[in-house]
């Protein structure tokens, strides 16, 4: 759905995007992590045909966007980080300003009101919304033209608890409704929860891109606490490395999801399984990706 | 699309505190302007059928105080404030980057907005001749077919006028990084070609047409031929100058092209007012084409 070959974006000497190839699959949920200044809001704006590039080509949803910037936008919902409004208008005009460069009839603005909480302030001046409802609207107005693609630039920055919660409801119904969604986060619990996808940036270029399952199943770390406390050589064959060995509780690097194989040797050598769980900590892949 | 941005800016444009606040304030020295005016009109009119003046009078030279007064200084400050901000506010609040996520042309915004932004003017213009006219009706005095010709080529000229400083302003707010300097950069502008430049005119001429002939007591007729001869060169190469540096002057320009419709100053100008016609058309050509070229290659 969305193909980059090559893309670079440079001001002056610095590159604040080199050589990205990225190809992110039809209905996949993409998560674009990396640190401030990393490349993540230039990548977006050069998808969505703002941006020029230095060099490269993008496609979406095989439209080249660089000669038809018009048309990709026709087919692409779009959430700036801090998206701005119009003050002096309500959200519903807001939306409506915006609704009249596509074909769509206006009972499509009053729903996604409604969708992201904002159908009791839809008669409100803008100019008095808080961050959070500047997000809300932001992510109405990504939608309003029901795009094929999303993207979404650090989308839950300034929502609260309830608000990031009713985001990731949000975007599992668009997954469901077959959308193809790329978003940018620093929040990793949200991405994991959320993502198919993730891409790692780091000083413009592309680190790491896996699915979340094999960036996980590579990175198997096991708590695992028994009665009495277990005696590792028993499960050596199955792990590379003892991380903590503490009084009953060990964490454990395996390479593969040996759990089953694990707490069959454990219980036949008369050990009681008090607690035995996966950590999946995407934290640390990010934090070793970014700090190569 | 074009219409949807031009329907917005003009709403924004006529809603907003500042429009109302100068265009009140120019409509209010008009309504001064037009009373000084038309009283002076009444006297000129009664000396010429007294046979105390030769020359008719003509009820545009009511207009022509009104430019002189009003329009020509407030009228240049309600066109930068108008344009300022008009790019530069949209990127401090990040309107633009979400306007441009949606199926829209930059040059399609722009010219939405500038259009917005003339037809505001136009209907600002048109309120301050409606209280033109009416103040000149309200006395007992009614206009020609030629003079309502000539009142509405006032409306033009005024109208091309304030837009001449609108598109200064929208250019410093498409080079500039924020409203404030916008305005600093605009207001700049503003003094640069109301003053600075008549003045350098002032002073090349001083420094260009040389010394002023001096006239010697008890000189003969010859002489007296001679030396007529010089001062007027001497005036009409000092003015020559002058007019050159007027050119690229809105405001002089403008005067120019107002004395010219109203009959007045033809004593000491030359009639003829191409050269401030083609000023007075190109400037904001020139702004707004540079605005346009900047605002399509700038990066949000």
């Amino acid at each position: 759905m969305i193909e980059t070959e090559n893309l670079s974006k440079v001001y002056g000497t610095f590159k604040a995007l080199d050589n990205l190839n990225l190809t992110i699959e039809k209905n996949d949920v993409f998560g674009f992590l990396g640190p401030n200044g990393a490349g993540k809001t230039t990548t977006i704006n050069l998808l969505m045909g703002m941006l020029q590039p230095t060099s490269g080509r993008i496609k979406i949803a095989g439209i080249d966007v660089l000669k038809n910037p018009l048309d990709v936008k026709k087919i692409c919902g779009y959430m700036p980080e801090n998206p701005g409004f119009y003050d002096n208008l309500t959200a519903r005009q807001n939306l409506q300003y915006f609704l009249q460069f596509y074909d769509k009839s206006k009972e499509n603005s009053e729903d996604l009101l409604e969708m992201v909480g904002l159908g009791d302030f839809a008669d409100k001046k803008v100019g008095g919304f808080s961050k959070g409802m500047k997000q809300r609207l932001g992510m109405a107005q990504a939608l309003l033209n029901d795009p094929e693609v999303i993207f979404l630039d650090e989308p839950t920055a300034g929502l609260d608890p309830m608000g990031v919660s009713e985001f990731r409801d949000i975007i599992k119904k668009l997954k469901e409704e077959g959308k193809t969604i790329f978003f940018s986060s620093h929040i990793l619990s949200e991405v994991k929860e959320v993502c198919d996808t993730i891409g790692i940036l780091f000083r413009g270029k592309l680190v790491i891109k896996r699915s979340i399952k094999d960036l996980i199943k590579n990175n198997f770390r096991l708590l695992l606490e028994t009665d009495p406390k277990l005696n590792i050589s028993l499960i050596k064959p199955f792990i590379s490395k003892v991380e903590f060995n503490g009084s009953s509780a060990l964490i454990l690097n395996l390479e593969d999801d040996y759990r089953i194989d694990i707490s069959k040797v454990v219980s036949k050598n008369g050990y009681l399984i008090k607690e035995m769980h996966l950590i999946e900590d995407l934290e640390e892949i990010y934090l070793k990706a970014v700090q190569k | 699309m074009i219409l949807n941005i031009a329907k917005k800016e003009f709403t924004d444009q006529i809603t907003s505190k500042r429009f109302i606040a100068i265009l009140l304030v120019i409509s209010l020295i008009t309504g001064f302007s037009m009373y000084n005016g038309t009283m002076n009109f009444k006297n000129k009119y009664q000396a010429y059928y007294s046979g105390q003046i030769a020359k008719k009078p003509s009820i545009l030279s009511i207009f022509n105080v009104v430019s002189t007064m009003g329009i020509s200084s407030f009228g240049g400050f309600l066109g930068l404030f108008m344009g300022f901000d008009l790019i530069t506010r949209e990127r401090e609040r990040n309107s633009l980057r979400t306007l441009l996520s949606h199926p829209v042309y930059r040059d399609t915004i722009i010219n939405g907005k500038a259009l917005g932004a003339f037809a505001a003017l136009s209907m600002g213009v048109v309120f301050i001749l409606i209280i033109s006219i009416g103040a000149v009706i309200f006395n007992g005095i009614l206009p020609t077919v030629g003079e309502i010709i000539g009142i509405i080529k006032f409306g033009i000229i005024s109208l091309a006028y304030i837009f001449t400083f609108f598109s200064i302003a929208l250019f410093t707010s498409t080079i500039s990084r924020d409203s404030s300097s916008s305005l600093i950069l605009a207001f700049g502008a503003f003094i640069t070609l109301t003053t600075i430049i008549p003045l350098i005119g002032l002073f090349a001429s001083d420094a260009l047409a040389g010394d002023i002939p001096i006239s010697i007591e008890n000189i003969d007729d010859d002489e007296l031929v001679k030396y007529r001869t010089e001062f007027e060169d001497h005036w009409r190469k000092r003015l020559a100058i002058m007019d050159f540096f007027s050119i690229f002057s809105p405001n002089a320009n403008y005067d120019r092209l107002i004395s010219s419709i109203s009959g007045s100053n033809r004593e000491i100008y030359e009639e003829d007012v191409t050269k401030n016609l083609i000023g007075f058309i190109s400037t904001p050509v020139i702004f707004l084409v540079s605005s346009y070229i900047r605002f399509l290659r700038m990066e949000i």
